[in-house]
């Protein structure tokens, strides 16, 4: 028996059914099933399950995210997630292995000239890709073990543009049913956007000042319904007469300004 | 100095501010004021002005701290130097690290920390004016905070405090009270099951008094509870139109 309705509102420890399937968020002691969280309560047949309004990220298998190279070693690159685990981007990852993987040729043979199956020659290095301190770049989380430290591959680097920081919990909201939302905003705004299961979101184009707003927009109404008419409203209304962008020094505009505008700067925004 | 003599705090059934003796100061709690933080709450309960901050569950270091089994909760307790009618010498003192140690162990029996292995929640309570019953001010306001950061927890903590002044059992001591009076009986409580997270005692009281003080306290927090749930559930979201 459920002692809440679907889309009701809830805080920790309060009583949620009896007797009932649980899912997220929640906890049970005997028959009955408390809620962990402040959040909202879904009622989903004979499961309950809570959706947070707030939270922070948890590394799971599959995620993409946005991250900002923090740390280098001789191993790889660790990553920021904005989350309390410690989250890894091998070199091997990226560049494939140096000391023969499954993908790599016996290098004895090749370094003898016996049999050269390509025409690579292994005494020069390769051409590497790498990361730097403070570089942006998108990625697949590839595992994640008990204590939730991640380790991440098919990493892209994301340059220029502008990273925000957005409520985790509030990006299923962000990218909408089918991806509808961000997509809309991609389409109205003419907007590079990557959005990270973390909550880092990574902007670029011309207004992405507008984009921000919107994103803000989402994050403050997430719980609300209709938001994808409201964003879409706000967006048409915005685009055709769009605001003067704030240059930081007077009112002037500069004619020979580069259709960039304000975010060419590799900058991050959090 | 006033003495205990001079003033007259329980007279014909009201107390100094003219509350009956098992009645609150008013309180207004607010959550979600620091734009910085996880989490966060701001109490006003009476005189006394207390915000709350939780930061986490982020990164703890140094590492040889990390538990891999459960998180680390960390409170910090701070009185402003202005808070208070002389000014208060800042940083960490006798009472402060008190005061922190048992709000961590209250708040430690609630998050449920086995969820975020080797991280730390670090939750700050901020005094900005005081007037008696701080730490219990502190507590309502840390577990509003945490509520607020979205960290699991099996239940709220809500404190209150009790306490006999001038021969009377009273509820949720001012500051005249706490300072003439002759005992005072702080508590924290789960308001689900009623366990008792923190319980001290200064001064003496008669084992009828403790009881009768102790059922009034618990009664007390409950009473908070319900408005820590009214603050929790007023609505945040103000849609533009």
């Amino acid at each position: 028996m459920f002692h809440v309705k679907d889309r009701e509102l809830v805080v920790p420890g309060q009583l949620l059914g009896m007797d009932v399937r649980y899912e997220s968020n929640c906890y049970a002691e005997g028959p009955n099933v408390y809620s962990s969280v402040k959040g909202m309560a879904r009622v989903d047949g004979e499961s309950i399950s809570v959706l947070p309004s707030k939270g922070g990220y948890m590394p799971k298998p599959d995620d993409t995210v946005v991250g900002i190279v923090v740390e280098e070693n001789i191993a790889g690159w660790v990553v920021d997630l904005d989350t309390a685990y410690r989250c890894f981007l091998r070199k091997d990852e990226v560049n494939g292995s140096k000391f023969g993987g499954r993908d790599s040729r016996p290098r004895g043979r090749m370094a003898w000239g016996r049999g050269r199956r390509d025409d690579r020659n292994v005494f020069e290095p390769r051409q590497e890709v790498k990361f730097s301190i403070g570089d942006v770049l998108s990625a697949k989380i590839l595992s994640v073990d008990e204590v939730y430290d991640a380790n991440l591959a098919r990493p892209w680097k994301l340059t220029e543009g502008l990273v925000i920081s957005v409520n985790p919990k509030c990006i299923p909201r962000l990218i909408g049913k089918k991806q509808s939302m961000v997509n809309m905003i991609k389409e109205k705004t003419e907007c590079k956007i990557v959005i990270g299961q973390n909550g880092f979101v990574w902007i670029k184009g011309d207004d992405t000042t507008l984009v921000v707003e919107a994103v803000r927009k989402i994050e403050r109404e997430a719980q609300t319904q209709g938001l994808t008419d409201r964003i879409s409203a706000m967006l048409s209304e915005r685009v055709k007469s769009p605001p003067r962008p704030h240059r930081g020094l007077g009112d002037v505009p500069f004619e020979d300004e580069s259709p960039l505008g304000t975010c060419t700067h590799k900058g991050v925004h959090l | 100095m006033k003495k205990n003599n001079d003033i007259v705090l329980f007279k014909d059934g009201k107390r100094y501010d003219g509350r009956k003796a098992d009645e609150l100061r008013p309180i207004v709690m607010k959550t979600g004021v620091l734009k910085r933080a996880s989490g966060s709450a701001y109490v006003e309960w009476g005189k006394n002005k207390v915000i709350a901050g939780v930061y986490g569950p982020r990164q703890l270091h140094p590492k040889f701290m990390q538990n891999p089994t459960k998180a680390v909760v960390r409170c910090v307790y701070n009185m402003a130097p202005f808070s208070v009618d002389d000014r208060k010498k800042p940083g960490p003192d006798r009472r402060s690290v008190e005061i922190s140690k048992i709000c961590t162990e209250a708040l430690e029996n609630v998050v449920l920390t086995e969820k975020f292995p080797n991280a730390v929640v670090d939750v700050f309570i901020e005094i900005l004016q005081a007037d008696a019953g701080t730490r219990c001010v502190g507590l309502t306001a840390a577990s509003l905070a945490l509520a607020d950061a979205g960290i699991p927890m099996r239940d709220m903590v809500a404190a209150c405090a009790a306490g006999k002044v001038q021969g009377e059992v009273v509820l949720d001591l001012m500051k005249e009270e706490d300072n003439f009076g002759e005992s005072d009986l702080p508590l924290a409580v789960t308001p689900r099951k009623k366990e008792i997270v923190l319980l001290q005692m200064d001064g003496k009281l008669s084992r009828e008094e403790f009881t009768k003080a102790f059922n009034l306290a618990v009664d007390g927090a409950m009473q908070v509870s319900e408005m820590q749930k009214k603050a929790l559930l007023e609505s945040p979201v103000e849609v533009e139109k």
